[in-house]
């Protein structure tokens, strides 16, 4: 019963940070469960709308603002669901990141509109979305202080966690892989912890990037991540203890995982089972004379695709020589003989060359026949 | 003179594009009196080429389709029953104008072809008892299709030789034919009017008329159509076998005509062996009749008339 009223006393002494604000025909109130809190400890803000004015339409868009200071989660938003009596309750989860007085801003923008533009809004398909016309207001909000306790030195995870670990044998063969699986699970803060496992010069680690699963509630984040790892050694080796400094916020005390210290017996493979026996062995040819082999095909090819080009050319050229009435032009040096010939193929194409010879033998003007003839031959 | 001839053209441009040798034709056909055999697929313009010369020449132009089901009265006219007066009236026939359009005349019956080639030649038509003169200017444009030969006439070699040419119309240049495409889709065709009267077109039929022809020319026409009749006789013994007969002494009298009229379209005022040679093909395509043989090998008669051209001396 005591136990009971003090918890009460306690959770009203606790709702210490509020703000109310009264603003363009609505009401905001923002609230945190806490006002003392340690780095990385969750802190619970809720954060409530209430529409005032209920002759016009209005929609809220809220967040917290970013900062290095702390880190949020949106872990719900009610809305009771009538555009003009709004009641919005947001539920944030916050992790301070920082020691001091830290500030929570807000960002809350007031859209307004009417029923007749929200009517017109849900008149289109799914393929004619069309947008609400609303008139926005950014809304100032005073933040939020926090203070925030630094945590004990060398305090690596916040929380209440455990640690469990897995390794699949002591003893493998030299550079033979060895399974190691790490496993911490708990409430607080997501506990990834860089550079807990290091290669040394008598083993190497091989790690993947930690499997991280986290539920958030509104009292905490509930994680379980697995680091899975593998080791592997010439000889045999000793994996020293390692320590991982924890602190419970809720506890406000410290408290140390560890992985015991682990002794590994490595064998010594045997040559003759290798595959490459020599160690660096020298390559299977002095010199690699292969690209000289690839220039040649391209040359090759570069040819030959020259030539088909060349012979298509000279066959042309050929075909033209061939051709019974170029060959008949060329031989004729009689300008008359050159008119019968280009009178008789009937076309209008030598009709310029046709009247220079006729202005010649009819007019006695004079003429170029090698003129005339590359004419035609063009 | 001869700058009417440009205006002409300049007018006829502005609905015809290309076919220069089509219009040289019909320009040729108009100044001596010949008719013209156009031979060539449809779309070349056939029809717009003679409207647009009768309407440049301020005269008058008819089209007739000719048809397997047409009668000569269909295009000559016909004696019709009057009721109101008791007796037959003259109805003239589309062949009472100035330049007609004798369309796929293959396609008519030789009844119907020979009316018309009648006419053609006698430039005069009886209905009934009575006889009707044709109005000068007349030419005649005869088109055939080559390309269908199913249910056609063919014109017996004696009617094609009262053509004075037959034209071979191939297809416009793609220059040509984009110009056209143009034109059409923006319907941009030129108005065309009368840049000549009859009367100076009876000048310019005149000064054809009046064009000198040397008599060594003269004689050269003559030997071109000789060695179609006799080819041996010029050296050349191979188409002996190739041709049936040769061309008719009209064809001598129409190379004779068109040459001085493609001498006067050139705007010279006398003939020379490349004025024949211009109309040469035109004028006697139509008139040598191959024999079996060639026909096999596939000669055709532009063939045979480049041999003969290539082997009559040149004056």
């Amino acid at each position: 019963m005591k136990n009971s009223l003090g918890k009460k006393i306690a959770t009203v002494l606790i709702f210490f940070s509020i703000v109310l604000l009264y603003g363009e025909g609505f009401t905001s109130n923002a609230m945190l469960n806490k006002k003392n809190a340690y780095i990385k400890e969750p802190v619970l803000l809720t954060f409530d709308i209430n529409q005032t004015d209920h002759s016009k339409v209005m929609i809220f868009d809220f967040t917290l603002k970013e900062s290095d200071a702390y880190e949020f989660h949106r872990l719900d938003a009610k809305e009771v669901d009538s555009y003009q009596k709004a009641k919005i309750h947001y539920t944030y989860l916050i992790y301070p990141l920082k020691s001091g007085v830290i500030d929570i801003g807000f960002q809350l923008i007031q859209k307004v509109t009417t029923k007749e533009n929200v009517t017109y809004s849900f008149s289109g398909d799914r393929d004619n979305v069309k947008n609400i016309t609303t008139t926005d207001t950014p809304i100032g909000l005073e933040p939020l202080q926090l203070t925030v306790k630094p945590l004990p030195e060398g305090t690596q995870l916040v929380g209440d966690f455990t640690l469990t670990h897995q390794i699949k044998t002591l003893e493998a063969h030299a550079y033979e892989p060895i399974p190691f699986n790490v496993e911490i699970k708990g409430e607080g803060y997501p506990p990834i912890v860089e550079n807990i496992f290091v290669s040394k010069d008598d083993y190497t680690i091989f790690q993947e990037a930690p499997v991280a699963n986290a539920i958030r509630t509104a009292e905490n984040t509930y994680n379980t991540v697995i680091y899975s790892l593998a080791l592997n050694a010439k000889k045999s080796f000793t994996l020293d203890e390692i320590e991982i400094n924890s602190f419970n916020p809720t506890t406000q005390k410290s408290y140390i995982l560890t992985i015991p210290k682990q002794e590994f017996k490595i064998n010594p493979v045997a040559d003759s089972a290798l595959v490459d026996k020599v160690d660096s062995p020298a390559p299977l040819k002095a010199t690699d004379w292969s690209w000289a082999g690839t220039l040649l095909g391209y040359i090759v090819v570069f040819f030959s695709g020259f030539l088909t080009a060349k012979s298509v050319q000279w066959h042309q050229k050929e075909k033209l020589r061939s051709d019974p009435f170029i060959e008949k032009i060329t031989r004729t040096n009689d300008p008359k003989k050159l008119l019968s010939l280009l009178i008789a193929e009937d076309s209008k194409k030598f009709a310029s060359a046709i009247e220079k010879l006729e202005a010649h033998l009819y007019s006695k003007k004079p003429l170029d026949l090698r003129a005339i003839k590359k004419e035609l031959h063009a | 003179m001869h700058k009417k001839i440009e205006v002409l053209k300049k007018e006829l441009s502005k609905a015809v594009i290309g076919q220069e040798q089509m219009i040289d034709g019909l320009l040729i056909g108009l100044l001596s009196d010949g008719h013209i055999l156009v031979e060539g697929v449809p779309g070349l313009a056939k029809t717009t080429t003679i409207t647009t010369l009768s309407k440049a020449l301020g005269l008058e132009s008819k089209r007739i389709q000719f048809t397997p089901d047409l009668l000569p009265s269909d295009i000559i006219g016909a004696q019709i029953y009057n009721p109101q007066t008791n007796d037959f009236g003259i109805k003239k026939g589309p062949l009472f104008t100035n330049l007609l359009l004798a369309d796929e005349i293959n396609r008519a019956p030789s009844k119907v072809q020979s009316a018309l080639l009648e006419v053609m030649q006698e430039r005069q038509v009886t209905i009934g008892d009575e006889t009707f003169r044709i109005e000068s200017p007349f030419l005649v444009m005869a088109t055939q299709n080559p390309i269908e030969q199913e249910g056609v006439y063919a014109l017996p070699e004696a009617q094609l030789d009262r053509f004075m040419m037959k034209l071979v119309v191939t297809h416009n240049s793609e220059e040509d034919e984009l110009t056209i495409m143009r034109k059409a889709a923006t319907k941009s065709f030129g108005k065309v009017e009368a840049v000549l009267t009859k009367e100076e077109l009876q000048t310019l039929k005149d000064a054809v008329s009046q064009v000198y022809v040397d008599g060594e020319v003269e004689r050269y026409i003559v030997q071109l159509i000789a060695a179609t009749r006799e080819p041996e006789r010029f050296g050349l013994e191979s188409l002996k076998t190739d041709l049936m007969y040769g061309a008719s002494p009209r064809a001598s009298i129409d190379l004779y005509k068109a040459a001085k009229a493609k001498a006067f379209l050139r705007g010279n005022d006398h003939v020379t062996p490349a004025d024949i040679g211009f109309v040469l093909h035109d004028v006697l395509r139509h008139r040598i009749v191959l024999s079996y043989e060639a026909r096999a090998k596939g000669v055709s008669p532009d063939e045979i008339i480049s041999k003969i051209v290539q082997e009559v001396p040149i004056p």
